[in-house]
């Protein structure tokens, strides 16, 4: 991934998605998570 | 790239939405995934964020320019030009009034304080050539008996010998304070002529590589003053650093809100007027609005000289109270010789009461001189068509009147805002840019705020009256210094998207 090349503004919007994308996986990891403990359980 | 990263998660979205979690093992290897992805992708964050660091190096390593060579050089030169005038004597050109003011209202100082004040005496004498020592100090014996002390302490001023000294002597006399300003004031009346060679002495030095004497001088801090504006308004650096600071804010910038801006003043911008042409119009405007916000904020002292200006003064008052002070001193020396006091009897000197109401008398004197001083200046040097400048210019050059205006107007005023004062009332009035009090007469009654109306409205330009008062002139004066950082930000191509993006990148950097 070359980011040297990449404009300022472009790079701060994927960081953001990817981010935002990390929140979304994080999110639904949690979910089967508590699925899997409650299961389990 | 960004492309690219928002279709690779769109597949790999599609991918996770496929993943069955309906028992034990698939929801373990749906963690297993999901923990790969998340692993891929938070590398692929720290990538770009510690570009996004290397990309904010350079604002974050910005630090503020001082001008301390430019303030420094100014200094010189307003004390060489205070020096140079001939609006005032060498009593004040080397703050001996000003260490006497702070003597005389030694009720708010402490021991420390007062000590430190002659010091600063003592050690004025001594650089115009004359070594006081404790005979020197002969007003009561008890002022040469404390000063004798005082000159053995005198590198040593927090000496606890030294305090015990004074306190022992205060219980005997209660005003000796007072006896040592006005011995003092007696010393310089004694040693004036020296004062006078040492600042003659000293001006043909400071003058003596222009060939145009005080002109040059004068010429010389209007150039440097001009020159630090400029440095200051094209300085890159600082532009950027108020803005990573936000003491600018980006938004203020953006052109749906600098354009309105510009136009509520400069109405035939942009079709009439280029941005050069206004950035040239908002400085003079700015130096004129600076000017009549300093004309209001010292209007009182202005209408305090007007008046005394106009009052009768009795002829030669203060050389009569000096020949007054003269014959009380005669007195109080042969006072002094018959005086039995003596520092080892706790009797008490039967002249003592007689020589406390010399002194008192002596001190008397000096009040009237100092309660009439500025009149007496300012008949000597003004009249009906001097400007207010030379009003002010007058008025900067007697700290004790300035002094005495700022704690009629605030008792509760500390020596040191008094300083701050006086240096801004300096600072005004070697203004170059000044215009208007360079040509009021002090007799004028003049409307300023119709003047600078109708002044700019002959250039186009939209200034009201509401704009002049209080909070809106501060308001007024922001808007322009906007339009000046403005067009700084053009002129030195410094787009408005990249200071967005520094900002967006300190706000991730913050998070993190």
């Amino acid at each position: 991934m070359d980011v040297e090349k990449v404009k300022t503004s472009e790079l701060i919007e994927c960081y953001q998605i990817v981010q935002n994308y990390l929140k979304q996986l994080e999110t639904e990891k949690k979910e089967v998570e508590k699925e899997l403990n409650e299961g389990k359980n | 790239m960004k492309e690219k990263i928002e279709k690779d998660i769109e597949l790999s979205q599609e991918v996770f939405q496929s993943l069955p979690t309906n028992n034990i093992k698939n929801k373990k290897k749906f963690l297993t995934e999901i923990d790969k992805e998340i692993a891929h992708y938070q590398e692929t964050l720290n990538t770009i964020y510690q570009e996004l660091v290397n990309r904010q190096k350079p604002y974050m390593s910005l630090t503020e320019h001082q001008y301390e060579e430019y303030d420094d050089a100014l200094l010189q030169l307003t004390k060489a030009l205070s020096y140079t005038n001939n609006l005032s004597t060498a009593y004040e050109k080397l703050k001996l009034d000003k260490n006497i003011y702070c003597l005389t209202h030694y009720q708010n100082n402490d021991l420390k304080q007062n000590n430190q004040i002659l010091k600063r005496m003592i050690d004025l004498f001594q650089k115009v050539g004359i070594p006081l020592q404790s005979k020197d100090f002969t007003y009561t014996k008890f002022v040469t008996q404390y000063m004798d002390s005082f000159f053995s302490y005198q590198y040593y001023l927090d000496s606890k010998d030294l305090e015990k000294v004074f306190e022992d002597l205060y219980w005997k006399d209660s005003h000796m304070i007072l006896e040592i300003e006005l011995n003092m004031r007696h010393l310089y009346l004694k040693h004036q002529s020296e004062f006078e060679k040492y600042i003659k002495k000293t001006n043909q030095t400071l003058l003596s590589h222009f060939k145009q004497g005080e002109k040059n001088l004068i010429d010389d801090y209007s150039y440097l003053r001009h020159k630090l504006e400029q440095v200051k308004l094209e300085d890159k650096n600082n532009l950027l650093y108020y803005f990573v600071t936000d003491t600018y804010r980006v938004d203020d910038y953006a052109e749906n809100k600098i354009e309105p801006l510009i136009q509520k003043y400069f109405s035939h911008y942009p079709n009439q007027q280029s941005l050069e042409e206004v950035y040239q119009d908002t400085l003079k405007l700015l130096h004129s609005l600076q000017e009549y916000q300093n004309y209001t904020k010292y209007d009182s002292f202005i209408q305090k000289m007007k008046k005394l200006y106009k009052e009768n003064l009795e002829k030669n008052v203060i050389a009569k109270h000096m020949k007054k002070i003269k014959e009380l001193e005669k007195k109080l020396w042969k006072l002094n010789k018959k005086s039995t006091h003596s520092s080892k009897k706790t009797k008490v000197d039967k002249l003592e009461p007689e020589i406390n109401q010399v002194i008192q008398d002596i001190h008397e004197q000096y009040t009237e001189i100092d309660q009439v001083m500025f009149q007496t200046v300012l008949k000597e040097n003004i009249r009906d068509n001097s400007t207010i400048f030379k009003a002010l210019l007058l008025l900067s050059q007697y700290y004790c009147f300035v002094a005495d205006l700022c704690r009629e107007q605030n008792s509760d005023i500390t020596y040191e805002e008094i300083d701050q004062i006086h240096q801004e009332l300096t600072s005004f009035v070697l203004n170059p840019d000044n215009t208007m009090i360079n040509n009021m007469t002090i007799l004028e009654d003049v409307n300023l705020s119709d003047m600078v109306i109708a002044n700019y409205q002959l250039l186009g330009i939209q200034i009201t009256k509401d704009m002049l008062e209080g909070n809106q002139l501060d308001l007024c004066m922001s808007d322009l210094k906007k339009i000046l950082v403005y067009y700084q930000l053009q002129k030195q191509k410094i787009s408005l998207q990249s200071l967005e993006d520094m900002k967006k990148i300190q706000k991730i950097m913050e998070k993190k």
